[in-house]
């Protein structure tokens, strides 16, 4: 199936800009709303830091500096972006349902292989580098729908030894130790 | 000096022991550079307990070796797997990696070790004749000075960087708003830290840069599924350039050289704004602009030529005024002071043999990472072809280890992680990684220069503006780079409303 500014292609074959223009839109709005919120957020946290004075700037300046222009820029986009979904929702042509789910369908495997790194730190210091990178690569790799288990036990043991002889023999790198090593 | 200096300089680093330690820091430093995230200065720190025992001249030379070898690897990992193997190679990835998409891996691998080799030979020779007077010019920059330099950077990189001016600035200042995590460099006050102990040194460069270009990587090939990583099967004659692209590689590496020594001499991360600046004037002068964003050999010779140049730059603060302006300059001083060895201005009178030794290794030093580097290409070159359910774990394993090796703590990898989810959220939303890793490691100096030069001017921020020719030459072109482009958007748009009438 084909692309067309990074989304699938209508099952028909046509091309939809205004789909592909609508939807980038749509993003602009939800991400740079998040940075909105963000930098108000920063803003707020930021004055509990004192401003000092012009001839002795206290350590909350450049943070104000920096966060009221986060805010700012967002805001400008946002605007743009709304003004680009009004040209563009007169035209629109789009099975939403199918969108979504189509998004959906991609996402799931990122999101997958995150939680999976998160619960990889999480158990470092319980489990060891060792045995925690061990299941780490075999996880990925089963992810990206390895199926060959010899070469996947391979690779995650070449990985390990390589590790082993890079950073913990040669680099001198303290590696979390676990229960057993 | 001159010749004299020369036939003493390389029969120093001649020497069996010398060579020998040389080499192996150029390996290291290579193999540190394609490492993503395991920075040079972290390296060298590492090394330092080992070169302890190698002496002062032979330990020095292997730290220096490790500095530039690292600047030749961080190409590599750029071109290939488009994941930065160093701040400066951030840009060579821009184009070096639609080059290897376009099956001509081998070729900018090439060009980059070759434009490499050119400047840091150039930068070598300029160093040693040039060194003095140009340590003192680097020397007049103040607060002010440097505050201006900061802001003309982030006026140029957001000139350069992603479709839109106004979405770059943002991603350089939300780097710059990282930058804020940790101690305040002026009075070393904690901010944003929310308790935690280990973002009191603030958020780690490697983990960001890991985690934003790394694993943000590895969550897009993984949402792809498993395609091997799009690089067609390279022919032994594709590994090397052809002569047309030799040939429009010559003005960008001359002027990537020289650019990038003068820009090292300058504090801060200059490897990194020499790079993005090469790429900058490249992009503006080339006679293939059409080509680049989708592969153009000037944009890696240039910014490859500068970085390494602005390696050599950067020595010259340190082997004659004892100033470290780089972290790892700062880690090579540690490793003088080690050695009981005190560099500065008495460096030459009390231990010439240390100073020409490492200026004599920087010529050894750049010729045996041009003859490892070449013959190399082709194995270089196949690693793209390796599938991606294999690459997958492989670079998220160097990820995590370049993010835990920066401070030994998970605290680190737990941001490598947030950093790779946002990285991935921004490729989806067409946010550009690069400019926010440059405005993460531009904050602490703009910050410092900012509330520096308002205690000197005492809060007169006309003063501040106005402190020096410098200072207003580069303000003055910083607002150049702003309003011009706009400018003339707005003269061409005036054009075309006239003449449709």
């Amino acid at each position: 199936m084909g692309e067309v500014g990074g989304f699938p292609a209508a099952k028909d074959g046509r091309k939809t800009p205004n789909k592909t223009a609508s939807m980038n839109a749509y993003k602009q709005i939800i991400s740079n709303g998040f940075l909105v919120i963000l930098g108000m957020a920063y803003l707020i946290y930021n004055t509990q830091y004192p401003l000092g004075t012009l001839s002795k700037p206290g350590p909350g300046v450049f943070p104000l500096i920096l966060g009221s222009m986060v805010v700012l820029l967002a805001s400008a986009q946002i605007i743009q972006a709304l003004r680009q979904r009004q040209k563009t929702k007169a035209n629109r042509t789009i099975n939403t349902a199918q969108e979504v789910a189509e998004v959906a369908l991609d996402e799931r495997r990122p999101w997958l292989m995150a939680l999976i790194i998160a619960a990889y730190i999480t158990c470092l210091n319980f489990v060891g580098f060792y045995i925690s990178t061990f299941l780490l690569v075999i996880a990925g790799s089963k992810l990206m729908g390895a199926r060959d288990w010899t070469r996947l036990i391979a690779l995650a043991a070449g990985i390990l030894i390589a590790c082993y002889f890079i950073f913990a023999m040669w680099l001198r790198l303290p590696l979390p130790r676990g229960f057993l090593f | 000096m001159g010749e004299s200096g020369f036939i003493t300089a390389l029969s120093i680093a001649m020497q069996p022991a010398n060579l020998a330690a040389c080499f192996i820091g150029v390996l290291i430093g290579t193999l540190v550079g394609v490492l993503p995230g395991l920075g040079p200065a972290a390296a060298m720190a590492l090394a330092l307990p080992i070169t302890f025992k190698m002496g002062p001249t032979a330990g020095l030379i292997m730290l220096a070796g490790i500095y530039y070898g690292s600047m030749y690897g961080g190409s590599t990992t750029s071109i290939l797997v488009n994941v930065p193997g160093e701040p400066a190679s951030v840009v060579t990835a821009l184009e070096g990696y639609r080059m290897a998409r376009k099956g001509r891996a081998g070729a900018a691998l090439a060009v980059a070790a070759i434009g490499s080799f050119v400047a840091g030979t150039l930068a070598v020779i300029a160093l040693q004749f040039f060194a003095p007077p140009l340590a003192a010019a680097a020397l007049a920059f103040g607060p002010a000075e440097y505050f201006a330099l900061t802001v003309l950077g982030v006026s140029v990189l957001s000139l350069l960087t992603g479709k839109s001016r106004v979405r770059s600035t943002l991603m350089i200042t939300l780097g710059l708003l990282l930058s804020t995590v940790g101690l305040d460099p002026v009075e070393a006050v904690e901010r944003f830290t929310f308790n935690i102990p280990a973002a009191g040194g603030g958020l780690s460069f490697i983990a960001i840069t890991a985690g934003l270009f790394g694993v943000a990587e590895v969550f897009e090939l993984i949402a792809k599924g498993d395609q091997q990583i799009q690089a067609m099967k390279v022919r032994f004659r594709d590994l090397y350039p052809k002569l047309e692209e030799i040939k429009r590689s010559i003005a960008p590496i001359l002027r990537g050289s020289a650019l990038g020594f003068l820009v090292g001499l300058i504090p801060g991360p200059a490897a990194t704004i020499a790079s993005f600046v090469s790429y900058g004037i490249e992009r503006r002068f080339s006679k293939h602009r059409d080509e680049f964003g989708t592969g153009a050999i000037e944009g890696v010779a240039g910014p490859e030529a500068a970085n390494n140049a602005a390696a050599g730059g950067a020595m010259v603060p340190l082997l004659s005024l004892g100033l470290p302006f780089t972290p790892a300059t700062a880690v090579l001083l540690g490793g003088m002071l080690l050695q009981g060895v005190t560099p500065g201005p008495f460096l030459l009178r009390d231990n010439p043999q240390v100073f020409w030794g490492v200026i004599g290794s920087f010529y050894i030093g750049n010729l045996m990472l041009l003859i490892l580097n070449l013959p190399l290409v082709g194995i270089f070159a196949s690693i793209v072809r390796i599938p991606a359910r294999y690459l997958v774990p492989i670079i998220l394993v160097l990820c995590i280890m370049g993010a835990y090796g920066d401070n030994n703590n998970l605290f680190d990898v737990w941001v490598m992680l947030g950093a790779g989810i946002a990285g991935y959220l921004m490729r989806k939303c067409d946010f550009e990684a690069a400019p926010l890793i440059v405005g993460l490691v531009l904050g602490t100096v703009m910050e410092r220069s900012l509330r520096q030069a308002l205690v000197i001017s005492r809060g007169d921020v006309a003063g501040l503006l106005i402190a020096s020719p410098i200072s207003v030459v580069m303000l003055i072109a910083a607002v150049v780079v702003i309003i011009a482009p706009l400018l003339w958007n707005y003269a061409h748009r005036q054009r075309l409303a006239n003449l449709q009438m």
